[in-house]
């Protein structure tokens, strides 16, 4: 399990942005005339290019590596996937959406340590 | 020589440092170190890329560094000659070695076998070259058994091997399906980075 500083603070930092602008992006590309499921895709197929190449070239660089990427792209997909939900029945600011976004990337990444911590124990 | 992949590591190696010389280098590193202070004897290390590696060999080892790409041993030939040992390197296809049967006590591998286009062929070439008994030593990423981050691995995949590594392989049942002998896998981050360790089987 991961416990120095820098590569903790750093996944927290890549989820919370990855979510964030997914989030985000579930506000502000969801095209509702779409219908919600086709639209949630489309927002959702922008955001993740976006984010993957955002993950795979700085992210990636600073607190590496591709398969840390992992649990940052599920985390935006779930950002993406709830705001887009939550917005298509209550009115929902880009901002609140990028806020809920980060603490469900968050809370992705608390998941993942969970798994981490048995994955690498059952080995 | 396979001259797709190598025109595809060719391309990478300007930009290989840059992307993989901080965040994963100090991520993985103590768990690299960790598995090259087993090296002893005739060693070949595969896919040796620009070398970042080699900080973390014990010093006074006899080491061959094979690569496919001969942009990446450009790079690496300042930090093999740094090298406080005996480090060779040469441009070689881990599907077609150019080293005789049996002439290896040791091989190690670091994120390769996630690039290598036939893997079980490629293993099986490392089986020729090593003595009976002799180890294979991998850090890995592979596919994952756990759903959800399988499924992840098989979306990023189609992108991330035209510049680099497949995301979702099975290295263990390769290594397996080679004809080493595996004796312990050990999860380094989540089911996905591992170290392998292997044997050729001493009647092979």
């Amino acid at each position: 399990m991961e416990t120095r500083p820098y590569f903790v603070l750093g996944d927290c930092f890549s989820n919370a942005l990855v979510g964030a602008f997914s989030g985000w992006a579930g506000i502000v590309w969801m095209p509702h005339a779409l219908g919600f499921w086709l639209g949630m895709l489309v927002s959702m197929a922008g955001a993740m290019a976006v984010t993957m190449l955002l993950a795979l070239t700085l992210l990636l660089r600073w607190f590496g590596a591709h398969e840390v990427m992992v649990p940052t792209m599920i985390g935006g997909m779930a950002a993406n996937m709830t705001v887009c939900a939550i917005a298509h029945h209550h009115a929902m600011s880009a901002l609140d959406g990028a806020w809920m976004g980060a603490l469900i990337g968050i809370g992705v990444l608390f998941l993942t340590y969970i798994a981490n911590a048995r994955l690498t124990r059952e080995a | 020589m396979d001259e797709a992949t190598a025109r595809k590591w060719d391309r990478a190696a300007a930009s290989f440092d840059m992307t993989n010389g901080v965040g994963p280098e100090k991520r993985w590193g103590p768990v690299k170190r960790e598995l090259f202070a087993r090296m002893r004897g005739e060693i070949l290390f595969l896919a040796v890329g620009t070398g970042l590696d080699i900080a973390f060999f014990p010093p006074g080892q006899r080491i061959t560094g094979i690569d496919i790409s001969g942009e990446m041993l450009k790079r690496a030939a300042p930090r093999a000659a740094g090298y406080p040992g005996e480090m060779t390197l040469q441009r070689q296809d881990v599907l077609a070695l150019d080293f005789p049967d049996a002439h290896f006590d040791q091989v190690f591998t670091s994120c390769t076998f996630c690039s290598v286009p036939r893997p079980v062929d490629g293993l099986r070439q490392l089986l020729r070259v090593l003595k009976p008994g002799g180890e294979l030593h991998m850090f890995e990423h592979t596919g994952s058994k756990v759903p959800v981050f399988r499924q992840v691995m098989d979306w990023m995949t189609p992108l991330s091997r035209n510049f680099g590594p497949e995301m979702n392989r099975d290295t263990v049942a390769n290594v397996q399906a080679a004809g080493f002998i595996v004796e312990k896998v050990r999860n380094v981050y989540l089911d996905v980075v591992k170290v392998i360790h292997a044997r050729k089987p001493a009647t092979a």
